[in-house]
């Protein structure tokens, strides 16, 4: 059985523990499953503070998601959780203040990771607060020469998060 | 290295940060460390950034005599101690660590005082970290080749029944286009299409920022002033409806003054133009794209918020990474011509396609064979929906 990661980030409250709730066949869990699942042959199981949720796959396999720690968006250990990652799923909050400064900070926090893999924007909070328009969103992200998916996403919806992630791996792999 | 591990403890984080810390200890620097509590430490890692980082390390060690880690996206001004920039990457964590241990033992750091982000491991041999070995790192290792029918793999999971599907993008099947009677079957003339009149009236609301009128007879469709949104009662079975039946002619848009029109529905403009787009195309193509010429989308559409037709989302992202012709993608992806021009059809609408190539790294050639996994994770993904 082979196991595939798939890495959730964004600001808090962007949505990222709903949106892997969304997903996830199982209650997605912030703690010892996740580390059990990283620490497979260690006894002793650690708490890690982190979203972690898993979708099964019909060929036995399965996906896992993850949501990147942490309170605040300096955050540590990236580049650990990344790793082996097939992709990133960047939710942006237009709630927030300077959702374009969020924007340039996870591009560039992740950049090596999204060069050798792909990236799909979610804007969460559109319903409370449509401005910056997507097209906004998309115009910055041209400016980092990337023509990536930028959705607008419900976290709490399905099918909006489902529709992020096949926008993922179809950018990975359209054929 | 037979050097005893050295007792840290935790200053300015909270309960998350800590947990991810000792997490990455135990995983990666389990032989050069333990997380203790203050009383017993031999040296911190302080987030220097949080309000009590500083305060804390400050009451705790205020001769500044144990060694420290300060872990801060700037810099700090202090120096004298080891500095981690955010985001803290593994491998300068650890570095960090070794060289707090050698600090403790009195010997010389060896990653110096401030580790810079892009620095690497100076002249020490050393291995490489540990890496997680649960997880398949090289997705193009996973096995080429499917047998299953795609086509009916892309139908589910949409929220268009079978027989919506034919409606929506037609039954027509892949033509000869040097066969000229061929060719001609798959265009259809937008001009006498809904398309051009919510176009045109758009462009007016957005330039006059006044309400317009499209003269439906029965149905009225406002487009609010600015050109974004589209006032009318439009579901679905109102649109199909309405594109199905060949306009008589050529519809008038009319500047009018608000308030018009009773209580109804406001839609996003995108999400009418591209349902009356694809509905009006039904699989075939404007007479304003040529099925040979090479184009590009400038933008992924919203595909949240726009009906999704089968394999809309593959075509989608070959078609924003290359210029491609609408029958190229179609030989590319091994589709039915018919679910391209959709797709075109509704792009060419919103306006979304450009001549221009793309300077993207991203190419044709560098996509990964791992259809296999692809294709169950969307399975997984439909069949849950
Ligand atoms: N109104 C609205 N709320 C949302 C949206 N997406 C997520 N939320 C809510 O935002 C809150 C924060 O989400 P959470 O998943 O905890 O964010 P996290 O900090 O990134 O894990 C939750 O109450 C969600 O239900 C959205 O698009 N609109
Ligand atoms: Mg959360």
């Amino acid at each position: 059985m082979s196991t595939y990661k798939v890495i959730f980030t964004g600001p808090v409250g962007a949505g990222k523990t709903t949106a892997i709730a969304s997903l996830s066949d199982k209650p997605p869990i912030s703690t010892n499953e996740a580390a059990s699942d990283m620490t497979a042959n260690r006894k002793s199981e650690t708490t890690v503070a982190m979203d972690y949720g898993i979708l099964y796959l019909d060929s036995g396999d399965a996906l896992h998601l993850y949501g990147t720690p942490g309170q605040e968006r300096f955050d540590f250990m990236w580049d650990i959780l990344t790793k082996g990652g097939l992709g990133l799923m960047l939710l942006l909050d237009n709630r927030r203040k300077n959702p374009f400064g969020d924007l340039q900070f996870y591009l560039d926090a992740f950049s090596d990771f999204i060069k050798e893999t792909g990236i799909v924007i979610g804007i969460t909070g559109m319903d409370i607060k449509p401005q910056p328009c997507r097209e906004e969103y998309c115009a910055e992200v041209e400016k980092h020469g990337l023509n990536i998916p930028v959705l607008e996403v419900d976290a709490r919806n399905k099918s909006d998060v489902s529709t992020m992630l096949e926008a993922l791996l179809f950018s990975l792999n359209p054929t | 290295m037979a050097t005893k591990h050295i007792n840290i403890a935790f200053i300015g984080m909270g309960k998350k940060s800590i947990a991810t810390f000792d997490f990455f200890i135990r995983k990666h620097a389990e032989k050069l460390c333990r997380q203790v509590n203050i009383k017993q430490a031999e040296a911190f890692i302080v987030d220097y950034d949080s309000s009590n980082g500083q305060q804390q390390w400050q009451q705790t060690d205020p001769e500044k005599k144990i060694p420290v880690i300060l872990i801060s996206s700037q810099q700090p001004e202090e120096s004298g101690w080891l500095w981690v920039p955010k985001p803290v990457k593994g491998s300068d964590l650890k570095h960090a660590i070794q060289d707090l241990v050698r600090i403790r033992d009195n010997k010389q750091p060896t990653h110096h005082h401030a580790l810079a982000r892009s620095q690497k491991t100076g002249g020490r041999a050393e291995k490489p970290s540990p890496q997680p070995q649960d997880v398949a790192t090289d997705i193009g290792k996973i096995k080429t080749g499917y047998n299953r029918s795609f086509d009916e793999e892309a139908c589910a999971g949409l929220n268009l029944s079978r027989d919506e599907i034919v409606e929506c993008c037609g039954k027509l099947d892949d033509v000869d286009i040097h066969d000229h009677d061929q060719r001609q079957s798959i265009f259809h003339n937008d001009k006498k299409t809904l398309v051009a009149p919510i176009q045109a009236g758009l462009r007016l609301a957005k330039r006059e920022n006044k309400d317009v009128e499209i003269d439906l007879l029965k149905t009225r469709i406002i487009l609010l002033a600015g050109g974004e949104r589209i006032q009318a009662d439009l579901n679905n079975r109102v649109i199909r409806h309405i594109c199905a039946i060949p306009l008589p002619r050529r519809l008038d848009t009319t500047l009018i003054e608000p308030p018009t029109i009773e209580q109804c529905h406001v839609h996003k403009a995108e999400t009418v133009l591209w349902q009356v787009a694809l509905w009006t195309a039904r699989g075939r193509l404007p007479n304003t794209l040529e099925p040979e010429k090479a184009v590009r989308l400038m933008r992924w559409p919203n595909f949240t918020r726009l009906q999704i037709t089968p394999h809309a989302l593959r075509i989608a992202a070959a078609w924003t990474q290359k210029a491609m012709s609408p029958l190229q993608i179609a030989e590319a992806l091994e589709i039915p011509q018919r679910y391209v021009f959709s797709v075109a059809s509704a792009a060419d609408a919103l306006g979304l396609f450009t001549d221009k190539n793309s300077n993207q790294h991203n190419s044709y050639g560098s996509w990964k064979n791992s259809r296999n996994l692809f294709s169950s994770i969307l399975r997984s993904l439909r069949n849950a929906a």
